[in-house]
């Protein structure tokens, strides 16, 4: 997904909705990583005080290649080669990682980023 | 032609590293403390739902009674002592009005939009300007010289 319209519109619509959930001066930093295939990726960064602003990271070929710009320990190895379904989630310190494998509308609807804040929301409580 | 050893392995290493995620979530060690959530609910206490709705609620009943007051004066033939003392109201009315829309929305562009609008309501309404004069009065705050 490289439709920078789509892309922000995601941003907005994921941080208005988790805004109801944010603890005192929190706010959200947001780096988005848009791929000429399939799918992108999101990286909020929740901060006290952060400033609010949304930077576009270069774009990469695969979700898989983004994925070797982003400090993670969810997938060892050469994330590349790795195909990405639906929407995955991964939490670490004040980062939220959203990884979007497709581009259907329905991944990509107003439904759907309520789902992945709950999704975020539900699972934040419970680091391992 | 038959796959020779190595070409197999090869096979096997790639088949290795094709993987597929899908609906996948981790929580590394994410901070809880930065998401205000309760346990019992996903959704907003019906205590925050209620707040929100009586700032909403009050900016209604306060710009309706600023209104009301414009109306009694238009429709009704009040003496002047009455119809300064619906006046005084409805600057009281507005001000509540314009006070609860900040709290509702908190957004100075529609606060400044209620703010204008109501002054005008009640300046035309208490015949303190014509119609024409507010209009001329917007337009040269919106657009000086013309």
């Amino acid at each position: 997904m490289i439709k920078e319209s789509k892309l922000k519109k995601y941003v907005e619509l994921f941080t208005r909705k988790i805004a109801t959930y944010l603890s005192q001066d929190i706010s959200i930093k947001t780096v988005i990583h848009p791929v000429e295939s399939e799918g992108a990726i999101f990286e909020f960064f929740l901060g006290l005080n952060n400033e609010e602003t949304v930077k576009f990271a270069p774009v990469q070929k695969t979700v898989g290649h983004a994925l070797l710009s982003i400090p993670q320990n969810m997938i060892s190895g050469t994330p590349e080669n790795i195909k990405f379904g639906g929407t995955n989630l991964y939490l670490e310190n004040n980062r939220v990682v959203v990884i979007k494998g497709d581009d259907t509308n329905e991944e990509w609807s107003g439904t759907a980023i309520e789902k992945d804040v709950t999704r975020v929301v539900t699972s934040s409580q419970g680091a391992k | 032609m038959p796959l020779q050893g190595t070409d197999i392995e090869g096979i096997h290493k790639l088949a290795d590293s094709i993987r597929i995620i899908e609906g996948f979530t981790e929580n590394h060690g994410f901070d809880g403390s930065l998401l205000n959530v309760k346990v019992s609910s996903g959704k907003p206490t019906p205590i925050e739902i209620k707040k929100l709705d009586l700032q909403l609620i009050g900016f209604f009943i306060a710009a309706l009674l600023a209104l009301a007051t414009v109306g009694c004066n238009v429709y009704f033939d009040i003496p002047p002592k009455i119809s300064t003392l619906l006046l005084l109201l409805g600057i009281i009315s507005a001000g509540f009005a314009v006070m609860a829309a900040h709290l509702k929305f908190e957004n100075t562009g529609a606060t400044t939009i209620i703010t204008c609008f109501l002054l005008a309501v009640l300046v035309i309404g208490f015949e303190i300007y014509t119609p024409r004069e507010v209009a001329d009065k917007a337009a040269e705050k919106l657009a000086p010289g013309t």
